[in-house]
Parts: structure tokens; sequence; C-alpha cells
């Protein structure tokens, strides 16, 4: 498997190595389009995806040098069977209703959003790897006294009964389904996509934060609905090149 | 237990600006205005005042941070001045600060005042949300408002109480119809116009179920106090106001990160309220509270801080509503002046509003007649900082 751009090139390259068509992963182009460099790791999911032991995976990608890296699948993938990975997601899109809406998301149309679109958000590098656990991996803590989990990180135990201090550890939020406990869709919000829906959701097995929700519209959402994690970009921060990606609940589709 | 503040400390002189949006006034302007009507009210000289206390929040928006901007404005001698911010209980945090501060004997007079510059935003509601709480809130929590916010605590209560959204809209609807009602009838409010429950429940949502009049107006403006001791107050006029209960609580985490939390109303105001009752000796607050400002910053936060401060039943709040309980003539009025809603909401001077509207009722001393509150004995001022998950809660009650 390697990326491609172009079906025809992408062909010619089979061509040059010798491989057979049926040999080759989908490059995801007409289905998720041009993920740069995440392609190739998310063509090697794909193919793990339908892996069976004993399969043997070539993956190769190409930029200012290129890398090529060989794998043999062993008995373990049955042990990650039904992760929610590519076909999954793919299969859980939302068609967007406008062209228009598709343009303002990839900032390819000029938004208004108003002056309350005018606040810069600044995004210092150091905040951002300190609480990379708690923005990237949506982990949270679970006490060790009283086992409440809870997001995110805490040092002093949320339960008023336990109040525990440093007796923590990681929990991640994740990989667990969520319950809507109550929701709004605001329109005083700067979006490019209003109203911004969000909510207070309850996870299965404890924990309670609330978190922006996508993928769905506001007739739709109700009070007890159940949701899963998603990870998302939530703004460009194009003064200090940051894309800050968080999580955000999204409703069970696939 | 402590002995609290009951009967310790009286205010002898108040002011308040009108609220709105005052495009040719500024911070300063304001604060000027406020002083002086205070000080003329109260019949004291400059040289009197020990101490004082000043609340802003939005302090880009007007006067910077610190609280030099005060001094500078009202050429205080020297003395100490303290700067507050606590969401919007920052005016009662400085009410708070200069009452203690002249209940400890370390000082005779004390002044507060609170300020707030907003509509030069250029923008309706307030600025900020968690862009400006860091880098992980502006990454972790939803890119919520205010409206938002208080918007899921409606959808909580019609969910846990079982009302269809349309029966909850009218309930909150007869919320607005009675501050605008009362609003309408004061000079001094900065919405003057009275609406009817259909133009309310017809109006565009700014968050749902929340519509444009289940929301108050944000303004400038400014309000101030002067307090003594309560065995000196006499010395100054004849009808000094006692300060019965200051209290203050904040949310734990347990709303936002516990599950126990039910959604349909404030814990805080709950918590509050109560330490307040304590400390003011009130056994049964429906019927010994006379009336109250409360943090009406959204028609539900007023209906669920009815059940929260006990003159409602949990859950039964809509009764006391249609019922008419909370109207100017009603048993228990609320928002006798306008309340957030129509009289405006300055951040930083709502708190020391609210005092100086129970201030005038309980000395019989509204400028309108067809406002004064029949003998009115006690009245409570109550704000909510935040969100209903995360928050800061004041309460303060007065009496004659």
């Amino acid at each position: 498997m390697y990326p491609g751009l172009y079906a025809r090139e992408h062909g010619a390259i089979a061509k040059r190595l010798g491989a057979d068509p049926a040999q080759l992963q989908d490059t995801l182009l007409s289905t998720v389009g041009d993920t740069g460099s995440a392609s190739p790791l998310m063509m090697l999911v794909a193919a793990l995806e339908d892996a069976k032991p004993g399969d043997k995976i070539l993956v190769a990608s190409f930029g200012n040098g290129g890398d090529a890296m060989f794998f043999q699948v062993t008995e373990k993938i049955k042990n990650v069977a039904d992760k929610r990975a590519v076909k999954k997601h793919v299969a859980a899109k939302k068609d967007l209703a406008s062209y228009e809406k598709y343009l303002a998301f990839r900032n390819l149309a000029p938004m208004d959003l108003g002056m309350r679109g005018e606040i810069s958000i600044k995004t210092p590098m150091s905040a951002l790897f300190r609480e990379r656990k708690v923005i990237l991996s949506l982990c949270g803590s679970k006490c060790k006294k009283c086992g409440t989990p809870q997001y995110p990180y805490q040092r002093v135990c949320v339960n008023p009964d336990c109040g525990a201090i440093d007796q923590m550890e990681d929990y991640r939020f994740s990989d667990k389904k969520a319950v809507i406990f109550t929701y709004t869709g605001d329109n005083l919000a700067a979006s490019i996509d209003p109203p911004s829906i969000y909510g207070l959701v309850d996870f299965d097995g404890g924990g309670r934060f609330w978190f922006d929700f996508t993928d769905c519209d506001l007739d739709s959402v109700k009070v007890g609905m159940p949701v899963e994690m998603t990870f998302r970009r939530r703004y460009v921060d194009e003064p200090s090149g940051v894309h800050g990606y968080s999580w955000k609940a999204a409703p069970i589709r696939a | 237990m402590a002995e609290g503040i009951k009967d310790k400390v009286a205010i002898i002189g108040m002011g308040c600006t009108k609220f709105g949006e005052l495009w040719d006034k500024s911070a300063e302007d304001l604060m000027v205005d406020a002083f002086k009507e205070c000080m003329e009210d109260a019949g004291i000289e400059k040289k009197d005042i020990n101490a004082a206390w000043f609340g802003v929040h939005f302090e880009e928006q007007s006067v910077g941070k610190g609280a030099t901007s005060l001094a500078l404005a009202l050429k205080l001698p020297f003395i100490p001045v303290t700067r507050t911010e606590n969401f919007c209980a920052t005016a009662t945090e400085a009410f708070r600060g200069a009452c203690y501060g002249v209940a400890s004997g370390a000082y005779d007079i004390a002044l507060a005042l609170g300020v707030e510059k907003l509509k030069d935003t250029g923008y309706g509601g307030l600025p900020g949300g968690p862009s400006l709480m860091g880098t992980k809130n502006a990454l972790i929590m939803p890119k919520l408002t205010a409206p938002g916010a208080f918007a899921m605590m409606a959808t909580r209560y019609f969910a846990v109480y079982g009302l269809k959204p349309e029966e909850g809209k009218r309930m909150l609807a007869k919320v607005s119809v009675k501050s605008h009602y009362n609003g309408a009838r004061n000079p001094k409010a900065h919405l003057r116009r009275e609406v009817t429950e259909e133009q309310i429940i017809n109006a565009p949502i700014i968050a749902w179920p929340l519509g444009l009049f289940d929301c108050c107006g944000v303004s400038d403006g400014s309000a101030a106090a002067i307090v003594t001791r309560a065995d000196m107050a006499k010395k100054f006029r004849p009808d000094p106001v006692y300060v019965k209960a200051l209290q203050v609580a904040l949310s734990s985490g347990e709303e936002l990160m516990y599950t126990k939390w039910d959604g349909a109303h404030v814990e805080t105001t709950y918590r509050a309220g109560k330490q307040a009752y304590k400390e003011a000796g009130v056994k049964n607050p429906r019927e010994e509270i006379s009336m109250a400002e409360v943090h009406d910053c959204f028609s539900i936060t007023e209906a669920v801080t009815m059940e929260d401060l006990q003159f409602s039943p949990r859950g039964k709040v809509k009764e006391d509503i249609e019922a008419g309980r909370f109207n100017h003539d009603g048993p228990q009025p609320i928002q006798p002046d306008g309340g957030l809603k129509c009289f405006g909401h300055p951040i930083g001077a709502s708190g020391l509003r609210m005092i100086y509207e129970m201030y005038k009722q309980l000395q019989g001393k509204v400028q309108l007649p067809e406002r004064q509150l029949k003998n009115p004995k006690l009245g409570l001022t109550h704000n909510l900082g935040g969100f209903p998950p995360m928050n800061i809660v004041s309460i303060a009650i007065v009496g004659s």
C-alpha cells in the first residue's frame, strides 16, 4: 500500500512494482479524501481490519524522501477485531446538506463570524504538551479509594464523601459510551455551523462532563440519548500554527 | 459557631445610575454619578470614608486591573481601596468587603462601589467564554455562552418535571412578562417596555429553549453603598438599613463532574440560602422574606432560584408563577425594579443595584409611589456568577 493523489500514477507505480491491482489497498481518496501524512497509516489500519494471520503487508510513503515498512500479520490480529477504526468511522459519516457548508468547514469560502468570532485563541505548546493526556487521550482519573471516574484528571477526588488527595489512576473515557444529561442549540456562540449544539453527558460506569456535540441535528438530540466520543478538530490557531484537536460527543450510528 | 454579621453593619447611603446603553458616559463618569448620589444620601464628606472596595468584572472593557481607577476617578485621599472580582457576584463581594471592614472595627465608614462598561463591545451578550479560560479549557469545554449554559438547565428542568417544551416556555414567559411590567415603570431601568406572553414565546431562539425575552440585557451602569457600624448608624440618618446576612457559596466540582446533581436546580443557591437564613434567623423564607432581587440572568434562573431559596416547593414554582405570587402586587414580589431582565446587567454593579432597590423599598423612598411596596420587612438579594454546574452565588439579606 502506498498513497497516490492520482489514480493513473497510482496504477503506474503498481505496474513498476509488478503488483497485481487486487493486491493494492484502496487509497481512501474517494471516501475520506486527501489526509496528507496520515494517509499511509490510515491505509495500514484499513488493511489490518481485513487481514488474516500470515498476510504480508508492504507500506510505503513518500514526500521529501520515502519510507517502506514490511509487516507480517500474526494470530494476535484476532484480538483487535471490532475496533472502531477506518471502516466504522467511514460508515458513521454524515452527509452535508450543502456544498457551501463544506467550503466553510474547509475555510475555502470567506465566512463572517461577526464580532463574537474575533476572539483569537493563543495556544502555548508547553500547555498542550502538559495537558496532552486530558486533551488528546480524553484521559481522566479514577479514584483508587472510592472508584469514582472523573474527567478531566483531578488530584482531589470529586466525590464529596471521599475527597482523597493523590489517590488517582489514569482512566480513559474515549472508549466509553455515554448518555446525554442535558443539551442546548446555541445561536449566540460564534460558529460556522450554527446552532452550536453541546451539552453535559454521563458516561457509562461513571463520570460527567460537558462537550461539544457533532454530526447531529438539534431536532434529533434528546435527554437520555446515547452518544459516543469522537476525536475532532476544535479550532485553528493560525498565528501559533496549531490545529487544536480534542473530543466531541456524537450520536451512535455505526 | 461563628456569630455572623446580623445587625452589626448598617447602610447609610446608596447610589445607582440609570442602567443602559450609555454611549456618552465612561466608566469613570458612572462611578462619579453613583458616588455622588450615594454621598448626598449619606450626608457625609469624602474625608469620612476610611476604606473602599471596588468591583469590576470585565476590567479590559473599561478600567484595567486593580483598584486605582476608583481612587483616581473619585480622588480618594490615599485610603485603602481593594478590587473585587467574582463573576456576577463582584459587586456583592465589594459590599461584603466593606461590611466586614466596618464590622471588624478596623474602619468606621467604608464605601463599596461597582461599575461595568459593557456596551462598547459592540455586540449583545457577554464577551469571553472558554476561549479565555486557558488552553486546556479552550480545548475540552464546549464553546458555550451564558444563554447556552443556562438553556441546558431549562432543558433539564423540563425533562425532570415532565414539562412539554411549550408548557415550559409558557411558564418562563410569565417570569419575563412580570419583570418587563416592573421595568417599564422604573425610570432608571435599561429596558422599559411591556411585552406579552405571546411575543416572548414567539421571539427568536437564542439558545434552545430560551428565546430573546428569556435573556436579560447587558448594560453600562454603576451602584454604590456607604456602610458603617450599626451602633453609629442613627447618627447619620433616622432610617438606616441593617445587614442581616451575607453569604457566598461556590461549586465544588460535584455538579459538573460527579453524577448526583439533577441539573434542574442550582446547588450553590440552595446552600448559600440555607446559611443566610440561619445567619439572619429566618425560619420560613416563603413567609418572612418580603421581597427579593434575584439573579434572573435568564428566566429559567429566576424560576429555579425561587425553589432553591425555598420560596416555592421543589418542582412547584410553576404553580406560584401562574398564581402571580411574585408579581408586584403579589404576596412575595420578586424583581420589583425590573431585575437583570429589564433594569439591566452591568456585571460589576448588579449586586449593589439589587441592594439599592431593597434599601429604597425598606425606607419607603422609591422614586415613584406606584413602585413602592407596602411595608416590607426583609429584602433578599442573590447573584449567580458563572454557569449552573460551575458558579458562585452570593446572598444578602437586609432589613430595617
